[in-house]
């Protein structure tokens, strides 16, 4: 303990003033946090939510630089210092100049915002993981593997360009929830990774073997985040939130062509492309609030051993060029439709035959949680929620005038969560969704630091005579006693089903041309 | 004290060192020398554990220097001018962080240290020369007396007059320290040094005490009775032999006297005179190094 210590004092020294600038930073980004009601930062608190963990990943760098593990030219090689206290002194740096002040700016937020730091001590502590897995540990790890800081900083923005190509790849793009589990894959990947590069650097300085651990561990995470299939990603997210389902449900094609509905999407397709909307109905799944579907697997097979592979997400008019796309629609409550976009001479090819489709669809069911109701424009618990208020406030598109809800929450907020404004001799009420609007930003607009959790929605108002039931606004006279009904609709279980259609005439489910 | 056992050095097809074996006698002053490039560095680095040898081990006050941990580091002091220190310290935080980490760090050793090399305590290393950082580094490793001293071409920033300093600070200081140390520079070396290996081009030629070596390498002068060319074949120990006229000379590897110049006389046909002197360290180091060179070319 006494190296400990000894080493630990010495870093300080050294590293005071860099220390110092990532706890102004922390100290800043705090104050705006603590003052935030809406869920998007502002500008200055976009960036510290970029500059700071970049500051911190450096000041974890420079630490581990001032006794570098790799080279055999160091002073401290030949000191009669144990690994184990080099390695103590510093993990006590990080933990007092990093994780520390983190956690103790945010309990200070949440106190400042009403919430129990007690009571939230454990997502606090998630908090803490995070900030080891996403950026400490790695950072050491990097750290570890380089001889200086120039050869840190390369590797730093080698590995950030892999982790922002990996994300803007099709399969690394998370449209849905439902496809979190790469993204949680990834950062096991990494944290494996970095947490078998440390304790062997510091313990044998095994640097040619530690660069082999650390390079397959950035490629496991990349190859997890971008290259693994949405069925993988889908099968482990359900296994983590299972569905009980007393008998296997099934997706059945319907024989029966009706005319589409109103609300039917009709895409602006290319005329290469055809149009089908195949009639279906799930069966079997138990009795949910809502329910909310995605489209994981579309093939169409024929006799003789011909396969088409479907593009299926959730914008096909972005595939346009692909032979084959498809999804469903509605993605909830219950899907009606398998919406089908097929390459014309393909679709020339197989019209006149039966052919055989098979699919795979996530459904994810949620359950209805607490109502809470507040007054307009005033502020109230909300269970499962945190705290929400409501206040008149600008729009995320410019909008003017309108009531603006948010909830915050050191816990995750569900998603879906809606909120209704209703009013007596107002019909309907108006209804959206917690997140629904997110302002659009020229700066980054994550606040991942934050230990909350803040949602917003925004409802516009009307002046009464303007107002008529298909504005989507609210009569602004009506406001003064109108109460804000928040609904959450936590998962209540996630599955896959699985479906396989024979003797399939495509040419019956063409979509025909908009009267 | 320190042993090594067939220490071998690859990289890629680089032999850098090739079969080192070698034992350091306790007390002894012990001089590694060899060319640029000869792999001296490269035999403390693995003796120190900085590099892992391919094959072979070395021995460090009765350890496997693969073993070598904090109790065993605490006894050895090491100086080398490729050493990277933390510049960023003032002298006086230099000398104050290597203490705690010495249990027999002697204040009093530093402070004497200290006045001899003249070691500006408040400057920091990086505004020091690089003189003056290997004075400071000598100084450290000193102030705890280690059991053993290891050198690598400790003496090359400095000046003559403070490098007789250093080595007389050395014999003084520490007089039971067992010290190895590693140069090209073999004026500084002679004298002091009690024991000396060759090392060229990764193979260690000889390890001998220094009063046998200078005992056995003599320059002869041989005058013949008639000029021609020496012949194609002469004794392996003869190095650089040459003639100019009636006078053939060369350097002998193992000099001894009367069986010597009986064998000068069997080798030459019509010796009329032999004379042999001693040689410097450095004399017998050029020698080496020039005959290693002819080998080659031939």
């Amino acid at each position: 303990m006494r190296q400990v210590w000894h080493i630990f004092k010495k870093d300080v020294r050294r590293l005071r003033w860099e220390a110092a600038a990532t706890l102004a930073l922390l100290a800043w980004v705090a104050h705006l946090d603590r003052w935030r009601a809406d869920s998007t930062p502002g500008a200055a608190e976009g960036w510290l939510n970029v500059l700071l963990p970049a500051a911190w990943a450096y000041l974890v760098g420079l630490l581990v630089l001032q006794d570098p593990l790799v080279g055999d030219r160091e002073f401290w090689l030949t000191l009669p210092c144990r690994r184990r206290s080099l390695l103590g002194a510093k993990a006590l740096f990080v933990l007092c100049f990093v994780h520390a002040p983190y956690f103790l700016a945010q309990a200070g937020i949440l106190l400042a915002r009403g919430f129990s730091p007690v009571a939230y001590f454990p997502q606090l502590m998630t908090k803490q993981l995070f900030l080891l897995v996403m950026l400490t540990l790695p950072s050491a790890a990097v750290a570890a593997m380089v001889e200086n800081v120039v050869q840190f900083a390369l590797a730093a923005v080698v590995l950030a360009s892999a982790a922002v190509y990996a994300a803007g790849m099709p399969q690394g793009q998370l449209l849905t929830q439902t496809d979190a589990a790469r993204l949680d894959l990834a950062l096991l990947a990494v944290v494996v990774g970095a947490g078998a590069v440390v304790p062997l650097q510091y313990g044998r300085r095994r640097t040619a073997v530690s660069r082999g651990i650390g390079a397959a561990a950035a490629i496991a995470a990349v190859v997890a985040f971008a290259g693994m299939p949405k069925v993988t990603s889908a099968e482990v997210q359900c296994a983590l939130t299972p569905l009980r389902l007393a008998a296997p449900a099934s997706v059945t094609l319907l024989d029966k062509v009706e005319p589409l509905p109103s609300g039917f999407p009709r895409y602006i397709l290319p005329l290469t492309t055809m149009n089908l909307a195949l009639p279906m109905r799930i069966s079997g799944l138990p009795p949910a609030d809502l329910a909310i579907s995605a489209q994981l697997s579309f093939d169409i097979r024929t006799e003789n051993g011909e396969r088409y592979s479907a593009l299926s997400l959730p914008y096909p008019t972005q595939h346009a060029k692909t032979q084959l796309a498809a999804t469903v629609w509605p993605v909830g409550p219950a899907p009606a439709y398998e919406i089908v976009m097929l390459d014309r001479t393909v679709y020339e090819r197989l019209k006149g035959s039966p052919v055989i489709v098979e699919g795979s669809i996530m459904t994810e069911l949620h359950q209805r949680g607490t109502t809470t109701r507040i007054q307009a424009e005033k502020a109230g618990d909300a269970p499962g929620l945190g705290k929400c208020t409501s206040a008149m406030g600008d729009g995320a598109f410019s909008q003017q005038g309108g009531l603006s809800v948010t909830c915050e929450s050191p816990d995750e907020i569900p998603n879906p969560t809606y909120v209704t404004l209703m009013a007596p001799g107002v019909e309907p009420s108006r209804r959206t969704g917690l997140g629904a609007y997110g302002r659009v930003t020229s700066y980054p607009r994550s606040a991942l630091l934050s230990p909350l959790n803040r949602r917003n929605a925004f409802i516009p108002l009307v002046a009464r005579e303007d107002w008529t039931k298909n504005t989507g606004a609210f009569p602004q006279e009506d406001l003064s006693g109108a109460v804000v009904e928040i609904v959450p609709e936590p998962v209540a279980g996630r599955a896959i089903l699985e479906y396989r259609w024979n003797g399939v005439l495509l040419s019956k489910f063409v979509v025909p041309a908009k009267p | 004290m320190l042993r090594t056992q067939a220490i071998e050095k690859r990289y890629g097809d680089l032999e850098a060192l090739s079969g080192l074996t070698m034992d350091v006698p306790e007390g002894s002053v012990f001089a590694l020398i060899g060319p640029n490039g000869a792999g001296k560095t490269t035999a403390i680095k693995v003796i120190m554990n900085l590099l892992r040898a391919t094959s072979g081990h070395a021995e460090v006050l009765g350890v496997d220097s693969r073993k070598l941990g904090p109790e065993q580091l605490a006894k050895i002091g090491y100086v080398s001018e490729n050493r990277r220190l933390p510049e960023w310290m003032k002298a006086g935080e230099f000398f104050a962080y290597c203490k705690g980490f010495y249990p027999g760090w002697r204040d009093e050793d530093l402070k004497g240290l200290a006045r001899l090399y003249e070691l500006p305590l408040e400057r920091p290393l990086k505004a020091m020369s690089r003189g003056m950082r290997v004075k400071a580094a000598m100084a450290a490793a000193m102030s705890y007396r280690p059991r053993l001293l290891i050198l690598d071409e400790p003496f090359g920033g400095l000046d003559v007059l403070v490098r007789e300093q250093a080595i007389e600070s050395i014999l003084e200081r520490v007089p039971d320290t067992t010290v190895f140390l590693a140069s090209h520079d073999l004026a500084e070396i002679e004298s002091f040094a009690t024991h000396v290996g060759y090392l060229d081009q990764g193979r260690l030629h000889f390890v001998e005490e220094m009063t046998a070596l200078s005992a056995r390498f003599r320059e002869v002068e041989v005058v013949l009775e008639s000029e021609g060319a020496l012949p194609a074949e002469l004794p392996a120990e003869w190095l650089n032999a040459e003639r100019t006229g009636l006078v053939a000379r060369f350097v002998h590897a193992r000099y001894d006297g009367e069986r010597t110049e009986a064998e000068i006389r069997r080798a030459l046909p019509g010796v009329r005179e032999i004379a042999a002197r001693g040689l410097s360290l450095r004399a017998i180091f050029v020698e080496l190094a020039k005959s290693a060179k002819r080998g080659g070319e031939r």
